[in-house]
């Protein structure tokens, strides 16, 4: 038996030793401008885009009134530069697909009492679902602290998203490559184009919406962990959903509310529903399926600045 | 549940952990156990339908070892064949016969509302049909008696490593083995999961890598020439050949490590020199059963035709084969072309003979084994083809542009240049390893360079190159 057993942890190591020295050759050698790694499967997230300039234009030391963190319905939902006409300072730290476990991760590593006094967590149902691979890859490849980047792979449990942060190890003079078009200041992207109307009859025809949204009850648990840890920093919690679109049924949206309305009554949390109160028309005020175009924002973020300056009473 | 999913991994360590705890004596309970968790982890009502192909089975056995007469007993076997064949038939083809007669009834102007039945195929059940069928027989030809514990019996139809895709096991080889002690060995399991190593490299780095420009090429017949085309055919005969022997070959790992040995399913068909051989090396349970069930007491019944007696046979047996697969047409051509290759063969045997001897050796088996490979390539184009008009398109595609190379060209940019590249290094390393390696994965007593190196290589080469995309194994849709 013990044989067995020093057989098995040398076979252990050797894995554990020849995977990553694979990874080190092929994160060695180059082909049209980029490693070997990312041309060995077709998950990575290369350098760049909106996330990798986010991540580092956020100045921890500063002092902003509010952080935004969530999905790509926070970066592309909450502009800074709008807050701004009322003084108000903050910074948007979402990031694409960002479900509740990675916004737990960010938040403990990047959010202060002395950097911040808000902090505002979008949800709507997909944050609440199974699907932080998108998230932890972007994450992993593009936030500048590789501790941060390390819980967040050893927390996504998929090698894929371990792979990704060893290339990252291995490769760090890579340049950024993917460039972002959308990209305005402070974390925010803007978009003004339209959704389609023809894709807007299609659901009705189609009902894509019925593909129902399964909750994970893990992720849960982390509007818990949030909540403590901001109650900890002496952080004002806010959860918000901003509009959402046709795309997102009523029964959805009821399905999350059953869900999550006991959770802030028991943590006290603060919660603002938009999801459906400002009867946003899909057609004017958003430019896809889950995100507002500049138009919607500017209606939802002044709506906001009011209700905040009220249950908040910021000057 | 797949055998490539989290899942299956803390089942099966589960499983092994507490079958090497228990007295040997129970092991067979947990194992049934297990198998029929396994399966109804899929679809829990469909295992009523496992549970009545093993009664009727096992009675039948113990009713035919006690008719006194053959013809008694021939009506047993003939029942159990009814009624086996009856079930496979009703899930597999009852919407394709209904269809069929709702055609022929509106062409006369006869037509009702009757939809059809919403039928899903159940997992495996071409397999383990089969099975059972063949352990009638044996019973029934007295090449063994009938299984007397029910128990034991069940087990050997759900065996779960075997149960959904195969090997299908011959009642004499297998069921014996539920009766033997196994034994905790460390060496055994580490054989065992050589295999599942292996086979989990093929599923993933190979097959599952080849899926998404397989189906763009299949998807799209028309659009593609005749050079991508071939093209696609041959990355569709390595994928399948990986993904279905990757089954194999894990199904007989895991069997191994409980204690069990599956027979090989695989042998390097695409070295075959002829069609003859390519079957003796593609999966070969079913060659074999076939053979024995089908192919042999059709010709016995027929030796007075003589010659014409095996092309008989050869056309009856693959004509089955082709409806085996499916429903659909291109599964009969298919099987058509098998039997017309393996009787072009029979009749130019000596021709062959004279030809090779005329011939330097080495050249004749490498145009032999590119006339083989060509002729199989265009044969699971039938297999691949979702429709008969898109397997037209392939073959007129091959005629008029095969050598239209600025299409296959567009097609490998199309799916992504370096990525793509990427892809066909692996299956080029794949292909001039795969019979080094799996020598390698037999042996009984692994050298430490290839216990600490070749295999921890291969688990590494997984985790950077593997398609982690939990696709179905394709034998699963039989």
């Amino acid at each position: 038996m013990i044989k067995s057993i020093k057989f098995f942890v040398a076979f252990c190591l050797s894995i554990i030793t020849i995977y990553v020295i694979m990874m080190f050759i092929l994160s060695l050698f180059s082909f049209r401008n980029n490693t070997i790694t990312q041309w060995s499967n077709n998950y990575y997230v290369p350098l760049g885009g909106s996330s990798y300039n986010r991540f580092r234009e956020f100045k921890p030391n500063y002092f902003y009134d509010i952080l935004f963190i969530g999905s790509s319905r926070t970066f592309r939902g909450y502009d800074p530069l709008i807050f701004k006409e009322d003084s108000l300072s903050t910074y948007n730290l979402g990031s694409s697909n960002q479900t509740l476990r990675n916004s737990y991760i960010l938040a403990e590593d990047l959010i202060r009492s002395k950097n911040t006094s808000t902090l505002i967590v979008d949800i709507y149902s997909y944050s609440l679902s199974d699907i932080s691979f998108e998230s932890s890859m972007d994450l992993v490849s593009n936030i500048p602290n590789p501790s941060t980047a390390m819980k967040i792979q050893a927390r996504e449990l998929d090698i894929r998203t371990t792979n990704n942060f060893l290339r990252r190890l291995f490769t760090l003079n890579e340049k950024p490559v993917l460039k972002e078009k959308d990209a305005v200041a402070f974390g925010f992207c803007k978009k003004t184009n339209k959704l389609d109307s023809a894709l807007i009859k299609k659901i009705a025809q189609n009902d894509i919406q019925s593909n129902p949204v399964e909750i994970i009850k893990e992720e849960l648990d982390y509007i818990y962990k949030i909540s403590r840890l901001c109650k900890e920093r002496d952080i004002q919690l806010i959860f918000t959903t901003s509009p959402t679109s046709v795309f997102f049924t009523e029964k959805d949206r009821e399905k999350m509310l059953d869900i999550i309305l006991p959770i802030f009554e028991s943590t006290g949390d603060i919660y603002l529903d938009y999801s459906k109160k400002l009867n946003l028309d899909s057609k004017d005020y958003f430019f896809d399926e889950g995100h507002m175009n500049y138009q919607g924002v500017e209606i939802f973020n002044k709506t906001l600045i009011k209700d905040l300056k009220t249950i908040l009473k910021y000057k | 549940m797949l055998f490539n999913s989290f899942e299956f991994l803390v089942f099966f360590i589960a499983l092994v952990i507490v079958y090497f705890s228990i007295n040997s004596k129970y092991r067979w309970m947990l194992l049934l156990a297990a198998s029929y968790y396994f399966y109804m982890s899929w679809k829990a009502e469909y295992i009523l339908l496992i549970l009545f192909t093993t009664a009727v089975s096992y009675f039948c056995s113990i009713w035919m070892q006690s008719a006194e007469t053959l013809p008694k007993r021939r009506r047993i076997l003939i029942f159990s064949l009814v009624v086996n064949l009856g079930v496979l038939f009703f899930f597999k083809y009852f919407n394709f016969l209904y269809d069929g007669v709702r055609d022929v009834l509106s062409s006369y102007s006869i037509q009702y509302e009757y939809a059809g039945l919403d039928i899903l195929l159940p997992l495996g059940i071409s397999f383990y049909t089969f099975q059972t069928i063949g352990y009638n027989l044996d019973v029934f030809y007295q090449v063994r008696k009938p299984e007397k514990h029910f128990g034991i019996f069940a087990l050997y139809v759900s065996f779960f490593p075997q149960l959904i895709a195969g090997p299908i096991e011959r009642s004499t080889e297998l069921l014996p083995q539920f009766y033997k002690e196994h034994k905790y060995d460390s060496q055994r399991i580490f054989n065992g999961i050589k295999y599942i190593i292996w086979g989990l490299f093929k599923k993933l780095v190979i097959a599952d890598r080849l899926v998404p420009s397989v189906n763009e090429a299949f998807s799209h017949t028309e659009m593609y020439s005749g050079s991508t085309m071939l093209f696609a055919s041959l990355l569709f005969a390595i994928q399948l050949y990986a993904d279905f022997s990757a089954y194999s070959e894990i199904a007989k790992g895991l069997a191994k490590i409980l204690g069990y040995k599956l027979m090989d399913n695989f042998n390097h068909p695409f070295i075959s020199k002829n069609i003859t051989e390519f079957w003796r090396r593609w999966h070969i349970s079913l060659s074999f059963w076939l053979r024995d069930y089908l192919y042999t007491p059709i010709l016995f019944s027929k030796k007075k035709w003589g010659k014409w007696a095996i092309v008989y046979s050869l056309l009856i047996t693959f004509t089955l084969v082709g409806i085996w697969h499916g429903t659909r047409i291109n599964f009969v051509i298919l099987g058509l072309l098998q039997a017309v290759a393996l009787i072009f063969e029979m009749f130019t045997k000596k021709f062959r003979k004279k030809l090779s001897k005329a011939m330097p050796k080495g050249i004749y088996n490498r145009l032999s084994m590119i006339i083989t490979l060509i002729y199989i390539l265009y044969s699971f184009s039938f297999f691949k083809a979702k429709t008969f008009q898109d397997s037209l398109n392939i073959s007129k595609s091959l005629f008029s542009s095969l050598f239209d190379y600025l299409n296959l060209k567009n097609f490998i940019l199309n799916m992504g240049y370096e990525r793509f590249l990427f892809t066909l290094l692996l299956v080029l390393v794949f292909i001039l390893s795969d019979q080094w390696i799996f020598k390698k994965v037999k042996e009984e007593k692994s050298s430490l360079a290839n216990s600490l190196i070749l295999f921890p290589f291969l688990i590494a080469c997984t985790f950077i190159f593997g398609y982690f995309g939990e696709v179905e194994f394709i034998y699963f849709q039989f």
